[in-house]
């Protein structure tokens, strides 16, 4: 994470998404993946970093509304949150709970103001049920937040505004897809009625990913992108150019200023 | 016991820096995201000086932003040097159920083996225990299921061979830590007449783990190093505030008892160690004698970055390290 999250923000992509979108996944609890988020924010300066959560993992929500917290901090307001909903009630109200935090969590009875707290009281003298604001806040004045949805291809919706986003599985082979595979991820894309396409590596072999990340900036960034009819002659050049190492992919000094 | 007193044979001085707790002021309000930046550019600074370790502290609900939540940025850190150890110092165990430690410890263990530092403590502010649901009276009990669950077979192989120490201030906690199998890191209310004591008594009582590091008995100290007395005695003032507003979480009252929070901040204040090279060698010097191997030097009081701490820290590493027999940068490697 700490070698590819600086490799992606280098050829221009626009986030990366750290942890499981589907459950039973290896490394997959919910403070595993938001550690291995922040190696990726502390590397990284522009790149979105999108943590995958099913909030259901080791933390209670309280803990994982403190580490979301920290992270946008860390990230300076670079968080986004994809999450796998759970199908209780519980799991709603658990979301609300984290997302309201920080304006305010419920103290247990140790934590009732205390006599002395003359701001504590109602008018009419009643002590209120305490609460206390979550810090750190995000720097955001709203986290991002889109919910896992059951489609094939997977797909994510958002919480209360954005668009969808589409996640589609890294062929591996060829290393660099074709005009064809393009149009074919743009398709996806479109039906789904997202604006974002995530390529899922966790298939790919973990000494092959950053050649991967290669790609994905070099060919199929530009190609998810570009209009429709300049698919074909992108491909073509980005192929190329990735493909050729010529004496044009770095000037003959280093730093000819 | 002989066979225990081996295996606590005093290894090489460790010193290590603190306590990054990630917090934004009012002596020194700066924009939150600065905080984390500055950590990790002090961090590679403690790096290239020599020093060993980076330590942590974590607090909740507190208007700085106090650090909640050390695993992400103790990965930030990791990221940020290559030889440098981070530490949580310490980690409130009663707040974290221990699958969320081993969670967070298998993390940094992939991004950077054996260079975190489990270091947990029992917490003490009622808020804290209010907010997580967690009654103050449990945290003693929650602490030792956790620690033997964290050191149990079916949590020990996520988190690897852990360096599992406990911070504390009382026998007790002395005993918890030898119970454990851990290292022991000594508050700053532990003055240094007792160190040897504790020591003692943790060394007597030390059960042997498997795997993972040497224990070690360290001492957190205040400290503040500059050959100008001005320097000193701006830093010194900055401590004192420090501590006047964090004596807050001490006492029950702290808008009607000020004149107790400004004594506790003085007490706390003499247990600093503040001066010239020459003066914090001899005061260092005593709790070394009086048997710790680990120093844990916080100079990352509220509000001090920039230059001046760059001064202490280059101080700490050319004219006061070398006095306590070790190299002036490149240790620890």
């Amino acid at each position: 994470m700490a070698r590819l999250a600086p490799l992606a923000e280098a050829h221009n992509l626009d986030a990366i998404l750290v942890g499981a979108v589907r459950d039973g996944m290896p490394d997959s609890d919910d403070t595993y993946v938001v550690t291995a988020a922040a190696a990726a924010a502390g590397r990284t300066r522009y790149l979105r970093i999108a943590v995958a959560m099913d909030l259901r993992g080791s933390a209670s929500p309280l803990r994982v509304a403190e580490d979301l917290g920290v992270l946008d901090v860390m990230s300076n307001g670079r968080l986004e949150l994809v999450l796998r909903p759970g199908a209780e009630p519980a799991w709603t109200r658990d979301l609300e709970a984290i997302l309201g935090a920080w304006t305010g969590w419920p103290l247990a009875d140790s934590g009732t103001p205390a006599a002395h707290m003359p701001e504590a009281r109602t008018p009419e003298g009643r002590t209120p049920a305490a609460r206390k604001p979550v810090t750190p806040s995000p720097v955001q004045p709203e986290i991002p937040v889109w919910l896992m949805t059951a489609t094939e291809p997977a797909t994510a919706r958002p919480q209360s505004r954005g668009s969808s986003i589409v996640f589609v599985d890294w062929p591996g082979t060829p290393m660099i897809p074709d005009a064809d595979a393009l149009r074919e991820m743009r398709r996806a894309r479109d039906d789904a009625g997202a604006a974002t396409v995530v390529v899922d590596l966790a298939g790919t072999p973990p000494e092959r990913r950053a050649d991967a990340v290669r790609v994905l900036g070099t060919v199929v960034g530009p190609c998810l992108r570009c209009p429709d009819d300049e698919v074909g002659i992108l491909a073509l050049d980005a192929t190329d150019w990735l493909l050729r190492r010529t004496e044009l992919h770095r000037p003959p000094l280093e730093d000819p200023e | 016991m002989t066979q225990q007193r081996e295996q606590t044979t005093v290894p090489p001085l460790e010193v290590g820096l603190g306590f990054w707790s990630m917090q934004s002021t009012y002596m020194r309000p700066i924009p939150r995201a600065q905080v984390y930046r500055e950590a990790a550019d002090e961090a590679r600074l403690a790096e290239r000086l020599g020093f060993d370790t980076l330590w942590m502290g974590e607090h909740h609900m507190s208007y700085d932003g106090y650090c909640p939540s050390l695993f992400p940025p103790a990965a930030g850190l990791l990221t940020a040097t290559s030889r440098l150890r981070i530490a949580s110092g310490v980690m409130v165990l009663p707040f974290h159920p221990a699958r969320r430690v081993a969670e967070g410890c298998a993390a940094l263990t992939s991004l950077a083996p054996d260079r975190f530092r489990l270091a947990v403590g029992i917490g003490y502010r009622p808020v804290e225990f209010a907010a997580a649901g967690v009654r103050l009276a449990d945290r003693a009990a929650l602490t030792d299921d956790r620690l033997a669950e964290l050191r149990g077979p079916e949590l020990s192989g996520r988190m690897g061979p852990t360096d599992l120490w406990v911070g504390t201030g009382v026998s007790g906690g002395v005993a918890r830590a030898a119970r454990f199998g851990a290292s022991v890191l000594l508050m700053p209310t532990v003055a240094s007449r007792k160190v040897a004591a504790l020591r003692q008594q943790w060394s007597d009582e030390l059960v042997p783990v498997a795997g993972g590091p040497v224990p070690r008995l360290g001492v957190m100290r205040e400290c503040w190093v500059d050959t100008d007395p001005g320097m000193v005695d701006w830093a010194r003032g900055r401590l004192t505030e420090m501590w006047r507003h964090y004596s807050n979480f001490w006492v029950d009252d702290p808008v009607a008892r000020r004149a107790r929070r400004d004594e506790l901040a003085e007490q706390m204040g003499r247990q600093a160690l503040f001066g010239s090279p020459d003066e914090v060698v001899d005061r260092l010097g005593r709790l070394i004698e009086a048997g710790s191997d680990t120093l844990a030097l916080r100079v990352r009081f509220d509000g001090v970055s920039g230059g001046a701490l760059r001064r202490c820290l280059r101080l700490l590493a050319e004219r006061v390290l070398p006095q306590l027999g070790r190299p002036a940068s490149g240790v620890g490697t």
